[in-house]
């Protein structure tokens, strides 16, 4: 297996986008100073992050109305590259939070916002426990199928917590007030969802042959005996 | 010796917990204000701590897709390995039957 096309453009895009906020945006916002650079890779992450979620949750409710599984393979690779994704988030907010606030980890008491997408990052942790746990088969997928499901439920509670619990340290949303700032996020967001979208399509692959592994592997025994 | 163990961890733990608690409640006594506040007096230079952080999420997505490939290919190979010996066992099988 080799680098896809998708992959060499998002990661061409990527470089764009790094490009952008090396030359193009301004390198200091008015209220956040310079630590406001890291929002384009924090927020291409959070935005895809909670899309890989839903996706993973969508791919589940096919697959148990089909049982196909290949919808299994695909909900699986979702979710991990979506964990990739909440990670990264996690982490270059918590940097940002250092920077801007003086705190590291004020979202695990202090904010709706980061506490919930804490709680979403463990509640997929233990998807993928679950599934490394179990031998593969019905069983698991249909485990796992109804697991996504049920986790992707926290994601509208993610984007909506500052809303809900009206708690505001972390912003509903940062207002740019330039042009290339506005074009760098968008263009960092659909940078991330082309490279994340080749990672799932890598995974996905990889699943696949997991599974052809695992028959071939069953067929050989059985004819052994 | 469980004894000495717990004659030390136990101070130790106790003290780590209040520690940890005194922190949990002074942040959970600040108000937005206060961040606000903390934002509003960032005057430092960030950007070599932004682009490091950068340059660790590519290093970091890199490798991912590196690894996944790498397994990849190695199951592949695996799979090829089997089939032909499938094959093999098969064909040997074949003029026994016969």
């Amino acid at each position: 297996m080799k680098l896809q096309t998708n992959n060499l453009l998002g990661w061409a895009m990527v470089i764009v986008t790094l490009s952008f906020v090396g030359f193009w945006v301004p390198q200091e916002e008015r209220q956040l100073g310079s630590s406001y650079l890291i929002f384009f890779f924090h927020f291409p992450s959070a935005l895809n992050c909670m899309e890989f979620f839903l996706l993973g949750g969508v791919f589940s409710a096919i697959y148990l109305r089909n049982k196909n599984p290949s919808m299994d393979l695909w909900a699986v690779a979702s979710i991990e590259v979506g964990m990739l994704a909440c990670t990264v988030t996690l982490v270059t907010g918590g940097i940002w939070a250092r920077a801007a606030w003086g705190e590291w980890d004020t979202w695990v008491i202090n904010d709706p916002r980061l506490m919930s997408v804490y709680f979403m990052w463990l509640t997929y942790a233990a998807y993928l426990a679950l599934r490394s746990s179990m031998d593969q088969g019905k069983r698991r997928e249909l485990y796992c199928a109804v697991f996504g499901i049920l986790a992707s439920i926290n994601v509208p509670v993610v984007y909506y917590a500052i809303r809900i619990f009206g708690k505001e340290n972390h912003p509903m949303s940062l207002t740019l007030n330039t042009t290339s700032m506005k074009v760098t996020q968008w263009f960092g967001w659909a940078a991330f969802l082309v490279l994340y979208i080749g990672l799932i399509r890598l995974r996905r692959n990889y699943y696949q042959r997991c599974r052809q592994l695992d028959k071939l592997q069953e067929e050989f025994n059985r004819a052994q005996i | 010796m469980i004894r000495t163990l717990a004659a030390v961890s136990i101070p130790a733990m106790a003290a780590l917990a209040s520690s940890w608690s005194t922190r949990v409640f002074a942040q959970a006594a600040k108000t937005p204000e206060n961040f606000q506040e903390a934002a509003a007096d960032n005057t430092p230079d960030f950007r070599v701590y932004v682009f490091a952080a950068y340059g660790a999420v590519c290093l970091l997505l890199f490798l991912f897709s590196l690894r996944t490939i790498s397994q990849a290919n190695r199951l592949a190979r695996r799979v090829d390995d089997l089939e032909e010996r499938f094959a093999a066992s098969t064909a040997e099988s074949q003029p026994e039957k016969g």
